[in-house]
């Protein structure tokens, strides 16, 4: 093995590395088969078809490839940016080695450079692993100058890694260390979804196509993404022309050193400020007597644990946020209103039935002290329910919007609160069924769950909304298909039973009567 | 059996080898027992069938009188359970944590809020009452947790290594406290690995390896099966274990 100057940049990227190998999941033949498989489907069904057209082609910038690139990547950007700079806060929070590594000779200025390096790497694997099978086939072919995408990632992953550095230093000079934390965190994940709702603003403005149609063919006449406008960088980089390519690698060079070099000079001092967050300025209450009641004190526990993780809540909620303009066009009036009510129903029914998957999920595998509850004089069935409740009473505030409906169609509001409880409780009762409990931390990272729980209850809330989309238009089928979606859950549990082999299913029935016992 | 405060008859429990191997233990009302015993000798896993988180291959367990196999939440009323890592949520205050945990034994919510103040007091932990556990240390954690098994004022307290995590004059106060409480009748029964502490608290002592009870009784008893009269319980344990060791 090659040996390297200990303290070097090489030398602490290849620790970086290794943390990281051995932190990820473990190797197994059945992953390496899964991640091939998709790679060759990627190339088969991707790859190919996307050579055959360009393989005869005289590959040009045009203003509107131009423009749709920028989107393109713009849509890249933020996505990557969102993942740097929950990435960059974390790093600053969670200690690992950073300690050891302050507290040695090696400069803080190196040691960040290699921690954001490969921060930026790490936003960029999911699209090089996406890129390569399709690039594969195209390069076969003989484009060979589009191999200029990698660099060109590369580059993105740089400047999205700069940027979400220069962020987190704005965060925390204008937040401090301990408000940083969380808003750090929730802004990376509104900041990956800000993009997608920007795009859904047209829908939202009185002739928002119109207007945006106007603009963009405004934009096109003008020569603003002509081949000589710095507009068109990014499609002439991704052809290979060296020039925009160049141009952009040292832009966005020049920003990430950047950042890097005016976060280094602050980066031993922010680090050990974010160490000491966890105090908090605390007003002690006056004595009150204590709320009793077995059902309520377990609701109120599980909801001020929620509310108390902002970072989990707003991962877990995010994929709602993408709905609710759609839901807000539903409510106008005009021709199209009673479609416009039925196509809203159904996502308020979808929306219902992701939120208590997801918060069913938190509150039942999600315990810190299952000991606790089991060594408590009630039954477990009363703290599932307890729980099954808690992530249910969250969804009340969908009563706002359903009012609205019922004042713009009554009858697809009816529709909405009958399909919003079915999909609300058979969401939370699959993730009954697929409970695995683990301490509340380890869903903050990589959140573990099944694929079949989180697929089956997407289909029930996407059967749910279906059964309300045609229920909202009275329709009488909708009572054949809701039968039929009402038997989905039983489906999934019958799927679940099979999936164990024969010595594990009686004590998977004892399980549902009685938790496992933790082993000592 | 009514008399005895904790029963335990049998008590078998394997899991690769056996764990506990036919366990009799028999504590009256207001008695201080120490469960001794090399790591992995069972005390954890006794101790965990008998507050109900572990379920025994076979044998009997009978808290105040009550079958605690067949009757686990009349037993689980009279217990309070204490491990050696804290049963803490991390968000919660600890003045919301004895909320919970007195909600949870259905404590009255005035008893409990003054019981709860009483308690965070006595811990020094009242300036503290509204700060979240993640903000605490190791000792402060083990501290809460402590108030959280004291809140339902239980007659049987079950603790795991009860004074790991905690300095010096607290390992004191809380010695002080078991000696307090077992004064007004609560019955302990206790694991720990500093032999000073079984010398100085507990009214019996029993040595358990490889889940078998190997020897019972006050430390003078415990000198005299071993033969080293005027030792200390160190020399004891050790005596008493080496066969088994060996």
């Amino acid at each position: 093995m090659m040996r390297l100057a200990p303290g070097s940049v090489p030398w602490l990227m290849r620790h970086e590395l290794r943390l990281v190998l051995r932190t990820s999941a473990q190797f197994s033949w059945r992953a390496v088969g899964v991640l091939g498989a998709i790679l060759v489907g990627l190339a088969a069904f991707g790859g190919a078809p996307l050579a055959a057209a360009v393989a005869d082609r005289h590959l040009v910038s045009t203003p509107a490839a131009a423009l749709a690139i920028d989107m393109t990547l713009a849509v890249l950007f933020s996505l990557m940016l969102s993942q740097t700079l929950s990435m960059t806060v974390q790093a600053f929070y969670e200690r690992g080695d950073l300690d050891l590594l302050l507290s040695s000779p090696v400069s803080a200025r190196r040691v960040l450079f290699v921690r954001c390096v490969g921060i930026a790497l790490g936003a960029i694997g999911l699209y090089l692993f996406i890129a390569t099978p399709l690039l594969a086939a195209v390069v076969v072919r003989g484009r060979w100058q589009l191999l200029a995408i990698y660099p060109l990632l590369l580059s993105l992953g740089l400047a999205a890694g700069g940027v979400g550095l220069l962020l987190a230093l704005v965060l925390f000079s204008t937040l401090g260390p301990r408000r940083t934390r969380t808003f750090g965190q929730v802004l990376a994940a509104f900041t990956g979804a800000a993009i997608v709702l920007g795009f859904q603003l047209p829908q939202l403005l009185p002739h928002g196509h119109a207007l945006l149609g106007e603009w963009l063919s405004g934009a096109l006449r003008r020569g603003w993404f002509t081949q000589g406008s710095p507009l068109a960088w990014p499609l002439r980089a991704g052809l290979g022309a060296p020039g925009p390519l160049l141009g952009l690698a040292l832009l966005a060079g020049a920003l990430f050193t950047g950042a890097v070099e005016i976060a280094g000079t602050r980066f031993t001092a922010l680090a050990s400020a974010a160490a000491g967050t966890h105090a908090r300025r605390v007003r002690n209450r006056r004595a009150r007597p204590f709320r009793t009641g077995l059902h309520s004190v377990l609701i109120r526990k599980e909801l001020r644990l929620i509310v108390r993780d902002p970072l989990l809540l707003s991962r877990l909620l995010l994929p709602v946020l993408y709905l609710i303009p759609a839901v807000l066009v539903s409510f106008s009036r005009g021709p199209f209103a009673g479609v416009a009510a039925s196509i809203g129903a159904a996502l308020l029914t979808l929306i219902a039935g992701q939120i208590a998957g997801n918060l069913a999920w938190i509150t039942i595998s999600a315990e810190d002290a299952p000991d606790l509850l089991r060594c408590a004089p009630m039954t477990p069935a009363l703290a599932r329910r307890a729980k099954l409740l808690a992530a249910v009473i969250p969804l009340l505030p969908l009563a706002i919007p359903i009012a609205v409906l019922a004042w713009v169609h009554p009858w697809a509001a009816v529709a909405a609160t009958v399909g919003v409880i079915a999909s609300a409780f058979a969401n939370a009762y699959i993730q009954l069924w697929y409970e695995k409990p683990m301490p509340r931390r380890a869903f903050r990272r990589r959140p573990p769950g099944a694929v079949l729980p989180s697929l089956g209850g997407l289909l029930v809330a996407l059967g749910w909304a279906v059964v309300v989309a045609i229920a909202s238009r009275g329709t009488r089928i909708a009572l054949a298909i809701a039968i039929g979606v009402a038997l989905l859950p039983a489906l999934l549990q019958l799927l679940l039973w099979l999936g164990r082999n024969r010595e594990q299913r009686p004590a998977y029935r004892r399980q549902l009567i009685d938790p496992p016992p933790t082993p000592p | 059996m009514a008399s005895a405060a904790l029963t335990v008859e049998g008590l078998c429990k394997r899991f690769s080898q056996p764990a506990v191997d036919h366990l009799n233990l028999a504590l009256p009302p207001g008695e201080l027992y120490a469960l001794l015993g090399p790591n992995g000798a069972g005390k954890t896993t006794t101790l965990r069938m008998i507050v109900g988180l572990l379920a025994p291959d076979s044998g009997a367990i009978h808290v105040f009188g009550i079958d605690a196999l067949s009757e686990p939440i009349g037993a689980k009323r009279l217990i309070a359970w204490l491990p050696d890592e804290p049963m803490l949520y991390d968000k919660l205050t600890p003045l919301e944590y004895l909320e919970f945990v007195a909600g949870l034994w259905a404590v009255d919510g005035m008893t409990a809020a003054a019981r709860a103040e009483e308690l965070l007091r006595w811990l020094e932990l009242w300036e503290q009452r509204d700060q979240r556990c993640e903000e605490f240390s190791r000792g402060m954690k083990q501290k809460t947790a402590l108030a959280g098994a004291l809140i339902h004022d239980p007659k049987l307290l079950i603790l795991d290594e009860p004074l790991s995590g905690l300095d010096a004059a607290m390992a004191r106060q809380v010695k002080d406290l078991l000696l307090a409480r077992t004064k007004q009748g609560t019955t302990v029964i206790l694991t720990t690995h500093i032999l000073e502490v079984a010398e100085r608290l507990a009214d019996r002592i029993g040595i358990i390896h490889k889940g078998r009870l190997l020897a019972e009784g006050t430390l003078e008893e415990l000198r005299r099966q071993s033969g080293l009269a005027g030792s200390t319980l160190e020399e004891v344990f050790l005596q008493l274990t080496a066969p088994v060791r060996a």
